[in-house]
């Protein structure tokens, strides 16, 4: 009888196989870019004065920046104005202008001068 | 039927009965415990030896190593945070410190979790998980103490709870920003008692300044530089690549190198000028012999230029000048490399001098520093003799840096697991299934409940800044320990409101906080540049292959072929070889 009535009542849409398919491993994981992360965060509506994680980027500095040599490391009181490379004495302004154009592009890159209007 | 139900009610009880007596025991051993807080190294010994509590898990989840074990651990384990590839062992993956056991080393490369920090890609981290828990430091049964950036989003923040609760099934879980534990550290085994701090974290990817006032994480000055030691190793990469000898494809040779000879100049105009002599004057030039992986595992400064080194002989050298410490310079002078960025000296002043004018000399004398780059020699001299001469004549500096830099947030766990108040600040696996990664998130995201406050024009203590509805709580219990509040969900939907009513009637006036976007966006130009920059550098490489003798860009294809196996999901534009 008993055995009956609990046959009867058991939720037929109750799997008894089911296993929850978050505990498996092979879940596939939104992968989103910090990027994307960072401007749907930018995107949200902020309380004014709100500080969040663009805000606390630290701000430039008012010193200007000193000038060293492309070539050396050394300090570079000149610049050369075809290739805008710095120089630090004669002997490396020799060697400077025997460089092909993506060298020179490519010193101004590591220096992070590489954009036009820079 | 009567049966069956018979059967459930007493295991019912029974876990009614086992929850309740839970509960009394720990709240018996919450109101035993000493209610003197203030943690003396001697206290906490015995408050450890007391804590009842599951063993704890301390996790310093860094970007570039991770910082594991148990609290009962005297040091912690510091284990790569990556998965790395070689050249010589095609069909492997070096998974965390499995890389102890390949012979060369040489044309590395990485697959980094973090970007920025921040952990993205969670088919790489989660391995180096499994790898961890598994062979580093078992993780069943037990409490975890994590550590996470400041501002770690939200979507982070989620899949880390599924992770750590629904797959490793951990008991409860603290997640933490490193300074916190840092400044906790600090306030009870350095300075004895809880004085205004700041803590300077300069890590892999990037340097926060973060100043603690009342114990509290103050916000509105917190400052990050985005350089760390990650842009230090590339640029220096870059620069002997241009200079001498092609070593593009050898970060991790790199790293080593500038872990080697790099330092902090004291006197940087001083070490110019005699990096500029020739012959016997330079007395900064070294030469450094590069690893073999045959002979020589470990590449090393020379000593001696003219005693003969036998070993050395047919090494490839470099020859090492200016770089040894224009490079960790861009810490100072991120601008020498275009990015406008004030220095982390000139930070710590701009942070002093954003927060209330009373605490400013106070937090002058407690200077944190903390981070792998604060292992640079001539580091905390550098800092200390900036800020002497940035600051007021009369206040007094003091910079403290820890014996181990970069394990001091994992000891700070270490000492907070002993703590009876760990117990509170701990999310339980039974909240998060009632209440979800919603509850999680807002208890381990003390930003949210920050003090809104001033700008740098106008620094005044912000106390009145702060909805009068939530400060006027009777029962709003804040915690001292990291100024969390501990707030009721209706108090908290109140607060929320009153939030969003404050943003409704201040959405109108909100000029300055659209030049804030401008600013973050230029700031975020500026980041990208920086990341384009190294693909320029390839680009350019690519077409003097001639020149540079270039192998790594033949390879590039090879790479399609690897065995996917264990990332079926995998995108191989993340294999890079350098720190991206």
């Amino acid at each position: 009888m008993t055995e009956f009535i609990k046959s009867e009542i058991r939720p037929v849409f109750k799997a008894t196989t089911f296993q929850h398919t978050s505990k498996s491993n092979n879940k596939k994981r939104a992968w989103k870019s910090l990027k994307q992360i960072i401007s749907t965060e930018r995107s949200l509506q902020w309380p004014e004065n709100y500080v969040h994680y663009s805000s606390i980027n630290a701000p430039p500095s008012f010193k200007p920046a000193e000038k060293f040599s492309d070539l050396s490391g050394l300090p570079a009181p000149y610049t050369d104005p075809q290739t805008r490379l710095r120089f630090a004495n004669k002997e490396e302004y020799g060697t400077l202008i025997g460089l092909p154009m993506d060298i020179t592009a490519g010193y101004l890159a590591l220096r992070g001068a590489s954009s036009i209007v820079g | 039927m009567s049966l069956s139900k018979g059967d459930e009610i007493p295991e019912k009880r029974l876990k009614i009965e086992r929850t309740y007596s839970n509960r009394s025991r720990s709240d018996k051993t919450r109101s035993r415990r000493p209610t003197t807080e203030e943690l003396s190294p001697s206290t906490s010994k015995t408050n450890k030896e007391k804590y009842a509590g599951p063993p704890i898990l301390i996790l310093d989840n860094g970007a570039y190593t991770a910082k594991i074990g148990v609290s009962s651990d005297e040091s912690a384990k510091i284990i790569p945070n990556c998965i790395m590839k070689v050249k010589s062992e095609r069909k492997r993956f070096f998974i965390g410190n499995q890389i102890e056991e390949c012979r060369d080393l040489s044309g590395l490369y990485y697959l980094l979790p973090c970007e920025k920090g921040f952990t993205v890609k969670w088919t790489v981290q989660k391995p180096v998980w499994d790898y961890m828990f598994n062979n580093v430091s078992h993780i069943e049964d037990k409490g975890v103490i994590m550590t996470q950036p400041i501002f770690n989003f939200k979507t982070i923040q989620e899949i880390t709870d599924e992770i750590f609760f629904e797959e490793y099934e951990i008991k409860s879980m603290l997640r933490v920003n490193p300074c916190d534990l840092a400044k906790y550290e600090y306030v009870n085994r350095v300075a004895g008692k809880n004085v205004p701090c700041i803590v300077v974290d300069s890590g892999f990817s990037y340097t926060t300044v973060v100043p603690y006032i009342d114990g509290k994480k103050y916000y509105p000055a917190t400052r990050r530089i985005n350089v760390g030691g990650k842009m230090l190793t590339n640029y220096l990469k870059e620069i002997i690549s241009y200079r001498q000898l092609h070593v593009m494809d050898e970060t991790y040779v790199i790293n080593q190198v500038k872990e080697d000879s790099c330092y902090v100049s004291s006197n940087f105009k001083e070490d110019m000028r005699i990096a500029g002599l020739h012959g016997d004057a330079n007395s900064i030039v070294k030469s450094y012999v590069l690893p073999d992986f045959n002979n020589i595992r470990r590449g090393y400064v020379q000593e001696s230029k003219g005693a003969a080194d036998h070993i050395a002989e047919g090494c490839q050298i470099l020859r090492l000048n200016n770089e040894r410490f224009t490079v960790p310079e861009l810490l100072f002078h991120p601008s020498d490399i275009g990015i406008e960025s004030v220095g982390i000296a000139e930070c710590i002043v701009k942070c002093i001098h954003a927060c209330p004018e009373k605490e400013r000399p106070h937090l002058a004398k407690h200077i944190v520093l903390m981070g792998g780059n604060c292992n640079f020699p001539g580091f905390k001299e550098r800092v200390y003799f900036d800020l002497r001469s940035y600051l007021p004549d009369h206040w007094s500096v003091n910079v403290h840096k820890p014996e181990n830099p970069i394990t001091f947030a994992w000891q700070g766990g270490k000492s907070l697991s002993a703590d009876p108040k760990l117990k509170s600040l701990f999310v339980t696996k039974e909240q998060y299934e009632e209440r979800g990664t919603a509850f999680t998130y807002e208890r381990f995201s003390d930003w949210l409940h920050a003090e809104k406050t001033c700008n740098e024009e106008n620094p005044s203590p912000t106390i009145e800044t702060v909805p009068s509805s939530i400060l006027n709580k009777s029962n709003l219990t804040r915690f001292d320990l990291f100024g969390k509040h501990e707030v009721e969900s209706e108090e908290l939907s109140e607060s929320l409101n009153a939030n969003s009513t404050d943003k409704l009637s201040k959405e109108t006036t909100s000029d300055s906080k659209t030049d804030g976007a401008d600013n973050s966006k230029d700031n975020d130009s500026s980041e990208s540049s920086i990341v384009g920059r190294d693909i320029d550098v390839h680009q350019d490489d690519d077409s003097n292959k001639a020149k540079f003798k270039s192998s790594l860009f033949l390879e590039t294809n090879e790479n399609d072929s690897f065995d996917t196996h264990c990332f079926s999901s995998y995108d191989f534009n993340i294999f890079s070889n350098s720190f991206v």
